[in-house]
């Protein structure tokens, strides 16, 4: 079964020959625009692909109100992915939750307010968007591999959706936590929407990066963007991928 | 006494006539100079970069503005003066970033206001008002319209305590150029003259302009450090 990882922070530092046996090197266009580079690799037998975000070689190309998420999910469809694995970055709203952890996400708030939320007529076959969004079995199986890295674990978690690229203000953050939210992020909508349109089946790994704004915290302030993200949330997905072909 | 100082206010029948206006990449921005000082009026019809980026290019280091609001706080009357510390964007169709298209721009906004400028509008609101008051929640609803009663209640059950239209996006495009940036509400139907404002924000300017840089103007230092973006302000914008 082909899956299309969507890396995000970190993911245009990831020097992939040294985490997988590659097979080649793609750009795609799509009906929404151009999308790539896909790498693609093999993982245990299955042709897996990667798509890097946030674009950019060492170095973040976009934020995230500028990414073509749609572009982006279409590649799914194109080298006839069945699902999407992704990993975003998050803040925190809890102070239980630290930086450096990981949360697999349960479900989410969008809060965007500029970005288009759906393929549209464009896609006639699109599918109906309904709960649940993020494959319960996938996330038990992303959760697995993440405690196997040795990290703390958040088994479920609600993730708020917000535009950006400013970082949100304490009285937003205060009330996406009234609401529910456990994570705060930029990526995440619309991108879990577009790939249940396409039918994909999509699981996410969050990175705690940092607090949101205004959640206390002891000692100095953390902000986890560094180039080491990539090849730890990527193996974690490649560990997830390799513990199921041997369950096959 | 208030150089490198620009002001923002809301438009209002009381402003001279006519306005002049000054030419930018985001279209025009109208305003007009008293005492030296520059003054811009913000405009329904214009891009709200145009208004920043004018500040910016006229040499300012701080924008002290105003924004005509409506009470969320039960305790809040018309004429009462509220310095905002923090904001709640329900704006939906405004551009809301220069750095369109481009791999920086995470601002962080904690708080999303100048703290110097807001001690300095707290001393004079003060001193003109006694009915001052600071540490409010402003939202910023995309209007023009008034909020309804409902959309008021919502807003306090997030710990809102006035609703306006005009601070946002220009607080944080002012922290995307490295400004400090602060404002004063008052409640309405407003009961204060254009010429008041202005009086009030001039003297929180005058207070202000012996204090030191503070950190809005190192809001770009990360992507200065890894070489994303120039010294040059004009060559950030997307």
């Amino acid at each position: 079964m082909t899956t299309l990882i969507i890396g995000g922070t970190a993911a245009y530092h990831l020097q992939f020959d040294h985490l997988a046996t590659m097979l080649g090197e793609e750009r795609f266009e799509t009906p929404f625009g151009p999308a790539g580079p896909v790498r693609f690799f093999d993982v245990a037998g299955e042709r897996c692909a990667f798509l890097s975000r946030h674009g950019g070689e060492g170095q973040l190309g976009l934020t995230p109100p500028f990414i073509n998420y749609r572009a982006n999910v279409y590649v799914g469809r194109l080298i006839g992915a069945r699902r999407v694995l992704s990993w975003n970055s998050a803040g925190s709203l809890v102070p239980g939750l630290e930086p450096g952890a990981i949360a697999a996400v349960s479900d989410i708030i969008d809060w965007t307010r500029a970005r288009r939320p759906t393929f549209g007529p464009e896609l006639p076959d699109r599918q109906l968007v309904t709960d649940p969004l993020f494959d319960p079995d996938l996330r038990q199986r992303l959760v697995a591999a993440a405690r196997r890295s040795g990290r703390v674990v958040a088994p479920a978690a609600v993730y708020a959706g917000t535009e950006g690229a400013r970082l949100e203000t304490a009285a937003e953050i205060q009330l996406l936590a009234q609401a529910g939210a456990l994570l705060v992020g930029m990526t995440m909508a619309p991108e879990v929407f577009l790939a249940r349109e396409l039918g994909l089946a999509y699981g996410s790994l969050c990175w705690v990066s940092n607090y949101a704004t205004g959640i206390p915290y002891d000692g100095p302030e953390r902000r986890l963007f560094g180039a080491e993200v990539g090849p730890l949330l990527f193996g974690i997905i490649l560990d997830m991928l390799e513990e199921e072909a041997r369950h096959v | 006494m208030c150089e490198h100082t620009v002001l923002i206010l809301p438009p209002a029948a009381d402003l001279p006539e006519p306005l002049l206006t000054m030419q930018t990449p985001y279209g025009p921005a109208a305003g007009f100079e008293q005492d030296g000082l520059p003054v811009l009026v913000r405009s329904e019809a214009a891009d709200v970069r145009a208004l920043i980026y004018a500040a910016k290019e006229l040499g300012a280091r701080r924008v002290l503005a105003a924004d005509a609001v409506q009470a969320v706080s039960g305790l809040l009357e018309p004429g009462d003066l509220v310095i905002p510390v923090d904001v709640i964007d329900q704006t939906r169709l405004r551009p809301f970033t220069f750095f369109v298209g481009k791999g920086y721009g995470f601002i962080k906004l904690n708080p999303p206001f100048c703290p110097d400028l807001m001690a300095a509008l707290r001393t004079t609101a003060r001193a003109a008002n006694p009915r001052s008051f600071s540490g409010g929640v402003y939202v910023c609803a995309e209007g023009p319209r008034d909020a309804t009663p409902a959309e008021r209640r919502m807003y306090r059950g997030w710990g809102a305590d006035v609703v306006g239209g005009g601070l946002l996006p220009e607080a944080y495009l002012a922290r995307e150029l490295e400004l400090c940036y602060a404002a004063l509400t008052v409640i309405g139907p407003a009961v204060i003259g254009s010429s008041d404002l202005y009086d009030l924000l001039t003297a929180a300017a005058a207070m202000a302009a012996g204090t030191q840089p503070c950190a809005c103007g190192e809001s770009m230092k990360m992507p200065k450090a890894l070489g994303v973006v120039g010294p040059d302000w004009h060559t950030w914008l997307g």
